[in-house]
């Protein structure tokens, strides 16, 4: 087909906008925006919004785990970094793994030091976020081979 | 041509009248005096314009004279023919209603917001980085804007019948931007007149910067016409019959060859009428405009009139013709009345006889259609408003 003229100088955006096929072509805009409300009602005013800072909280908190197990005092502890971590109920499980390239770390030795550790550690999230109550941490250590737990 | 040893070029004339005004005659003996300057051909719509009148050709070999283009660069007239008569324009009703569509769909002077600027201009460039930042500034705010004063948008009726739509419009701010920039670095001849020396890296790039602005005002005419076409179509089901497009500048320089050797063609509101080749040259918000065929007469450096040109200037048209004056001039073309009292400047009494234009200029162009007004669309000059 050959091209108009005017197909450089047109308002190319909003025609191709107008030509593009919507699921709400045709549809009388009333219902619409009907559809649309109930849609908001049943999703939950704010919900993405939510979902958006639960997992900057989650994030912060693996952060600051991180970072207390890297300078704390105990050795083995340095040893570990935090894979996951994970909303449970009013707790936060934190999943442990070696570092990479760290095949000789005790599991045993380090899970007992890291429980050891776990006030230490609530402290250090404890600063880091901005939260009236610092959430119970349950910390477990696997090998760094272990599947997350998201799949 | 100018003989060895001469100083003053050759000046050729097609007039409407006997003679020039004085003022008008100075700048064409100006013209003719400055350094380089071959050739100068006075055409049947001259009339006063700074330092150079409108309605002037100039030839040089090397030197370029960005006066002598004219400032609103790439200044012309496009048209386009619809696929139906002149007669849905006719009634009240809907003549009303297009000029209120008119008022949104074509601004003045800036848009209501940034406008994509074509890729073909994107493509290229300008010869400085501030008139680049300007081109993407200035140039998108004002891109398919059609300006004020003697610019206009207006629906014509063919002999035959059939409706075209015709614009005149130029390449708004950025035009004259260019001709300032590089007025700046320009050399003063012994007339007075600035040029640049088009084998230099100045002249070569004002060469390239007019180059661009010819090209946006011709992008910017087809933009006006891109929206009243859309418009047309939506609202009264009428389509443009695209080939029928004609785009006509007459404010620019370039490189032609005449007389067997190169020249740089100045045309200052002056259309190339090469052989063959199909122009546009309009009348008064009252008078017919003219699709015309040019017959290559080396005599005029293959150029012809653009329009009527002015009789009277705008101040003094403001004095001696009232809006009752213009309502009468206009009889049956349309036009938006709450501006009547603002337009005198723009009547058609302010203009030649476009009819002796053409007689004078029979040796130029072919007459090939010719197009009434139906219905004129403009803005007042907003210097004087």
């Amino acid at each position: 087909m050959k091209k108009s003229i005017f197909s450089e100088v047109s308002s190319l955006e909003a025609r191709k906008l107008v030509d593009e096929l919507r699921p709400d072509d045709g549809v009388d805009p009333r219902e619409e925006a009907k559809r649309r409300r109930k849609e908001r009602r049943e999703a939950g005013s704010g919900q993405a919004h939510g979902v958006h800072k639960h997992e900057q909280f989650l994030a912060q908190a693996r952060l600051a785990i991180d970072t207390a197990l890297r300078t704390a005092a105990t050795p083995v502890l340095n040893r570990l970094t935090v894979r996951e971590v994970v909303q449970e109920g009013g707790s936060l499980v934190v999943v442990v793994t070696p570092m990479e390239g760290d095949a000789q770390v005790d599991l045993v030795e380090a899970t007992r030091a890291v429980q050891h550790a776990i006030p230490m550690l609530r402290r250090e999230l404890a600063a880091e976020i901005t939260r009236k109550e610092t959430p119970n941490l349950k910390v477990v250590v696997l090998p760094r081979e272990a599947r997350k737990t998201d799949g | 041509m100018k003989g060895e040893g001469t100083s003053r070029a050759e000046v050729r004339q097609w007039l409407a009248e006997a003679r020039v005004p004085p003022k008008v005659q100075q700048n064409i003996d100006r013209l003719a005096d400055s350094d380089d300057v071959q050739r100068v051909v006075v055409l049947p719509d001259v009339h006063l314009g700074r330092l150079v009148n409108n309605g002037c050709v100039a030839a040089t070999v090397d030197l370029v004279y960005p006066q002598a283009g004219g400032s609103d660069i790439g200044c012309g007239f496009s048209a386009v023919r619809f696929n139906t008569s002149a007669d849905v324009l006719k009634e009240d009703e809907r003549a009303r209603t297009v000029i209120r569509q008119l008022h949104g769909l074509v601004p003045a002077l800036k848009q209501s917001s940034v406008q994509a600027v074509p890729a073909s201009l994107r493509d290229r460039s300008l010869s400085d980085p501030a008139l680049a930042k300007e081109s993407e500034r200035d140039g998108a705010w004002q891109f398919g804007t059609l300006g004020s004063g003697n610019h206009f948008v207006e629906f014509q009726e063919e002999e035959a019948g059939a409706l075209w739509l015709m614009v005149h419009s130029g390449s708004r701010a950025l035009g004259q931007l260019i001709t300032r920039f590089h007025l700046e670095r320009a050399t003063r001849s012994r007339t007075g007149l600035l040029f640049l020396d088009g084998r230099s890296a100045l002249g070569q790039a004002y060469l390239n910067d007019m180059d661009w602005a010819v090209c946006y005002a011709s992008l910017n005419r087809l933009a006006i016409m891109a929206r009243v076409v859309e418009f047309f179509d939506a609202a009264f089901g009428i389509t443009a019959e695209e080939s029928s497009y004609l785009d006509s500048p007459h404010n620019f320089a370039r490189r032609e060859r005449h007389f067997g050797r190169e020249l740089i063609v100045h045309r200052k509101s002056a259309n190339s009428a090469g052989l063959n080749e199909r122009n546009l040259i309009a009348g008064s918000m009252g008078s017919p405009s003219f699709i015309v065929e040019g017959l290559g007469l080396e005599e005029s450096l293959c150029s012809s009139s653009h329009g009527a040109g002015r009789v009277m200037s705008r101040t003094e048209a403001c004095q001696r013709i009232s809006p009752r004056d213009l309502k009468r001039q206009l009889g049956a073309v349309k036009y938006d009345d709450r501006q009547l009292a603002r337009l005198c400047d723009e009547a058609p009494g302010a203009y030649r006889d476009i009819r002796k234009v053409m007689q004078a200029q029979h040796d130029l162009v072919r007459r090939r259609a010719r197009l009434n007004p139906v219905l004129n669309f403009k803005f007042p000059d907003t210097r004087r408003t």
